[in-house]
């Protein structure tokens, strides 16, 4: 098939999907309000036509079957219940699974026939939600001698085989081999899941198994683009059984299931795509015209593989540093063309890195979207009800901050969930609203953006965090007498710190707070927590914007180089110790019409002053409307530099924001405009 | 907290780190100690509390260097700027560096053969004990503590 | 009788941790090593039923033990500790024999995990 049209269709699709997603959350909080159950009517509605239209029939029934249901609900034939949003949600899931099917070119080969079966049944008026069914739910080895029946059917197999496999595998069965769908489902919260699977890959090989095909391939398992299902098809000589029983023994996998691949109608079903195939093509043809004026719109943004652009990233850090150390080293020989490229090289690459920066920055709701249903289904889980909240979705920060916020993101909203918000009765009898409220919100702050995760739960228990502190030896009692308590809460922090006695499988808060919080330090941001009992909690995430280059105007003062942001500088200039002023015992100069208070940088810093010279260079900064006249010893010029933390021990100090390494492997402390001034 | 087992018998068996600092003997446990390198250039950091020296550029990482004669309050003729080496140390996720003079050797040592007494009132809660080595006396510093200041 | 286990990592905190999980999920910790070249002597010598293995140690790697001890006993049940991002290595420990792995921080119920799964 086209794949212009299928890229089309795609994005498209996704734009419904998640209009979708959040009708739905919509619907479930406001059952009655019949403009959303139009809107979503129309959506399936479109979908619908659009499926079928590519000929992806499997999704297109969905589509229907569901769209009768809304045409049941706005006709009000039916009411709405958590039970029938549950299996609605289902749909979306398969509805989305099958998108992520045909984005990988496998088409929507996907078995919802139960999901239809429930959707007729629910428009025949049988509101009677089955069971789940028997193989979803944990196939522990012990049961699969009861099992032993349904060994022999053959179920389907939702991978599709191909012409190729299928001949590898008719080849393998005929010397003697089994040939197995495979499919292994992680646990939740599983750490370094591509070394987790690849215990799976390695168990069955030790076994004397092949893996002859993987979905997802094997290269996203190995750089874990993947969530937490992989299905697989094996051959090998040991029966299903221990097969199933080996992999089951492997840690941290929540389910295992094997089914025997049955030729005949993996042959069949070739066949039958083929014919679909050909069909398709036709229906393409039509679809032609209509789709045209839309294809202009597409060819003007192009889809670029996150790893290219960071390899991009990658090399412009080491572009950047290698035109210091070229500038540093032909600085000793003061050539005046040289001089030149290299200020045009300085441009070029400043811009070049400018325009990376830009690409790829993109909006948080890329995380965000995601969290508004999985909070649901951890509330019905966990038998709450919580309102989540979110604000600032269109914040945009770097692709790879974007990526790395996820888990740690997830981890609070879990804990909040978990955690924060109580049980109905719980909030009741305290006098809360019955609903509680998780707040997910983004903001930009100057150079940095800011995330919340804010609760109005339970909140944490400042003399449980004390006390357990004490008991692990953190800190003395003594000491602990009068510890503020932003320093009570950071203990929240430390590894393994946990004030739940008893943890659940979701989470125990404290377990994993020093994941979040090495996570956003890997960041170079910086994560807080306040709480008050019975009033909730609250966790402040400060993320720098971009990645950790930054312009700097390099200066000494005594024998050493320090960094002052370019962002924070407003103008250099030189000046002589008769232009300073004192006004209201302060030192000041007029600069341009402008009072600007005077900052001895060599004072503040407690380095000895040589000898006085009449003549001052300044570096004037600006701190909001404010601006602040540095007095430096000497200008050296403008730089790339890489900011590194300064570490722990160096934490009390709020002059400078970190160090960075310069060409000559010294040391550059980075100068905090904001802090230095905010005392003056 | 106990740092250090290697059971042998019923008694354990501390492996310690001696080096020499302004004619003393000081020791750490073995285990917190990355390496030794000789002392590099050292980045002054202004404001910064009177015992840490400075920072250093290990491999790209910037290290803080401690002057463990200021820490321990070791009183000196005149300021020592002399330190030939600097021992880097990791505690948890904190990498540091000491100024020190040479380092020496790894000590085994017995639980009964630390003095508990004598080290703790000189060097309040810095110090384990004191450990007699032939006719020198090792102060055997708590690392933990000495991080926490 | 507990099954004995030895614990290899060069952080004496670490040891600590882990001793404390071990014991209390019912198993005898017999020795402590803190690097590999300590790990495979101590293995010769007290022939653990489990061994927990840190990868990045001075001297000798976990890696590098791993091999070595597999050399001594093809039997041997290895479990590798390894911090976040070390994905390449933990494949490579795999590869190498070990038969589980922990990823630290450590949270006691995979530990306890992971010690009952080797030991079957």
């Amino acid at each position: 098939m086209n794949e212009q049209y299928l890229s089309v269709f795609l994005d498209e699709a996704r734009e419904y999907m998640e209009s979708l997603n959040e009708n739905m959350l919509k619907l479930e909080k406001d059952p009655e309000d019949m403009e959303i159950i139009n809107e979503i009517f129309r959506v399936l509605h479109t979908l619908k036509g659009m499926s079928a239209t590519m000929g992806f029939e499997n999704m297109s029934k969905l589509c229907h079957r569901m769209e009768n249901i809304f045409d049941d609900l706005r006709n009000e034939k039916m009411k709405i219940t958590t039970e029938l949003m549950d299996t609605l949600f289902a749909g979306v899931d398969a509805m989305e699974k099958m998108i992520q099917m045909m984005a990988e070119g496998k088409g929507d080969e996907l078995d919802v026939s139960d999901l239809l079966n429930t959707y007729e049944g629910i428009i025949k008026g049988e509101m009677k939600i089955e069971e789940k069914k028997e193989e979803e739910k944990l196939e522990t080895p012990k049961k699969e001698g009861e099992k032993s029946e349904r060994i022999k059917e053959y179920e389907k197999i939702p991978i599709e085989i191909d012409e190729t496999l299928l001949h590898t595998l008719e080849e393998a069965k005929k010397k003697d081999y089994n040939t197995y769908y495979v499919k292994v489902v992680l646990e939740e919260g599983t750490l370094l899941k591509s070394a987790r699977m690849y215990m799976v890959f390695h168990k069955i090989e030790e076994m004397g198994g092949e893996v002859l095909k993987s979905i997802p391939p094997v290269e996203d398992i190995e750089n874990e683009k993947f969530e937490r299902e992989v299905e697989l098809i094996v051959v090998c000589k040991i029966d299903r059984n221990k097969l199933h029983e080996a992999i089951g023994n492997i840690s941290e996998i929540e389910k295992v299931i094997v089914r025997e691949i049955d030729m005949e109608s993996a042959r069949g079903e070739i066949e039958e795509r083929k014919v679909e195939t050909k069909e398709e093509k036709k229906t393409v043809e039509k679809v032609e015209a209509k789709e045209s004026s839309r294809m202009k719109r597409i060819t003007q943004t192009i889809r670029v593989d996150i790893d290219k652009l960071d390899t991009l990233m990658n090399l412009m850090g080491e572009l950047v540093i290698a035109r210091s150390r070229i500038a540093d080293t032909l600085r000793k020989y003061q050539i005046k063309e040289v001089d030149e490229s290299l200020a045009q090289l300085s441009r070029v690459t400043l811009d070049l890195q400018n325009i990376i920066m830009k690409i790829r920055m993109v909006p948080i709701a890329f995380v965000f979207n995601r969290f508004p249903r999985m909070v649901r289904d951890l509330a019905r889980r966990f038998n709450k009800e919580i309102n989540l909240v979110i604000t600032g979705q269109e914040t945009e920060l770097d692709r790879t901050v974007v990526d790395e916020i996820g888990e740690p993101l997830l981890h609070l909203l879990r804990n909040a969930v978990d955690h924060g918000i109580e049980p109905k009765e719980e909030r009741i009898a305290k006098g809360k609203p019955p609903v509680g409220t998780i707040v997910l919100a983004a903001r930009h702050e100057g150079n940095n953006v800011i995330i919340e995760v804010s609760d109005d739960g339970r909140g944490m228990d400042k003399e449980k965090i004390l006390s357990k502190a004490i008991e692990r030896g953190l800190i003395d009692e003594a000491s602990a007498q009068n510890l503020p308590e932003d320093k009570i809460f950071s203990f929240v922090f430390m590894p393994g710190f946990s004030t739940k006695e008893d943890v659940s499988d979701v989470s125990g808060r404290g377990v994993g707070m020093d994941v979040v919080k090495s996570a956003i330090e890997a960041l170079n941001g910086s994560v807080s927590l306040e709480s008050k009992k019975d009033e909730g909690t609250k966790v402040t995430i400060r993320l720098p914007l971009t990645l950790a280059i930054i312009q700097a105007l390099l200066v000494t003062i005594g024998d050493f180089v320090y960094a002052i942001p370019i962002v924070n500088i407003d103008s250099t200039m030189a000046a002589s110790e008769d232009d300073v002023q004192i006004v209201e015992n302060r030192e000041v100069m007029v600069v341009r019409g402008e009072i600007i208070p005077i900052v001895r940088l060599k004072e503040m810093f407690g380095i000895e002053t040589g000898k006085k010279s009449r003549n001052i260079n300044l570096v004037i900064v600006k701190n909001g409307p404010r601006k602040y006249g540095f007095v430096v010893d000497r200008l050296l010029g403008q730089d790339d530099i890489v900011i590194k933390s300064l570490g722990k021990l160096l934490k009390d100090i709020k002059e400078f924001s970190g160090g960075a390494i310069l060409g000559d492997g010294s040391i550059a402390l980075i100068l905090d405009v904001s802090n230095i001034v905010s005392n003056i | 907290m106990n740092k250090n087992e290697g059971n042998t018998g019923s008694e354990k068996i501390y492996e310690i780190l001696s080096f020499n600092l302004c004619g003393r003997d000081f020791a750490v446990d073995v285990d917190y100690v990355e390496m030794v390198i000789e002392k590099p250039n050292i980045t002054f950091v202004p404001k910064a509390r009177e015992f840490i020296k400075g920072v250093i550029n290990l491999r790209g990482r910037i290290v803080t260097v401690v002057d463990l004669t200021k820490l321990l309050g070791i009183e000196m003729e005149k300021e020592n700027n002399n330190f030939k080496n600097v021992m880097i140390l990791r505690v948890g996720d904190v990498e540091v560096g000491f100024l020190v003079d040479n380092v020496k050797e790894v000590i085994r040592a017995k639980e009964s053969d630390i003095d508990t007494q004598f080290g703790s009132v000189e060097y309040e809660r810095k110090a384990k004990g004191v450990i007699k080595k032939g006719d020198k006396l090792v102060v055997y510093l708590d690392v933990e503590e000495i991080l926490k200041t | 009788m507990a099954k004995r286990v030895l614990i290899v990592d060069d952080a004496a905190f670490m040891r600590m941790l882990l001793k404390d999980i071990i014991t209390k999920a019912g198993y005898e910790v017999v020795g402590e090593a803190t690097n590999g070249v300590e790990a495979v002597e101590k293995y010769k010598e007290l022939k653990p039923d489990i061994v927990t293995m840190d990868i990045t140690m001075p001297e000798m790697n976990g890696i590098e033990a791993i091999k070595k001890i597999k050399e001594i006993d093809p039997n041997a049940n290895i479990i590798v500790c390894s911090a976040m991002g070390q994905q390449a290595m933990v494949v490579e420990a795999i590869q190498a024999g070990a038969k589980d792995f922990i990823v630290k921080p450590f949270q006691q119920s995979r530990v306890v995990e992971a010690l009952n799964k080797v030991s079957k």
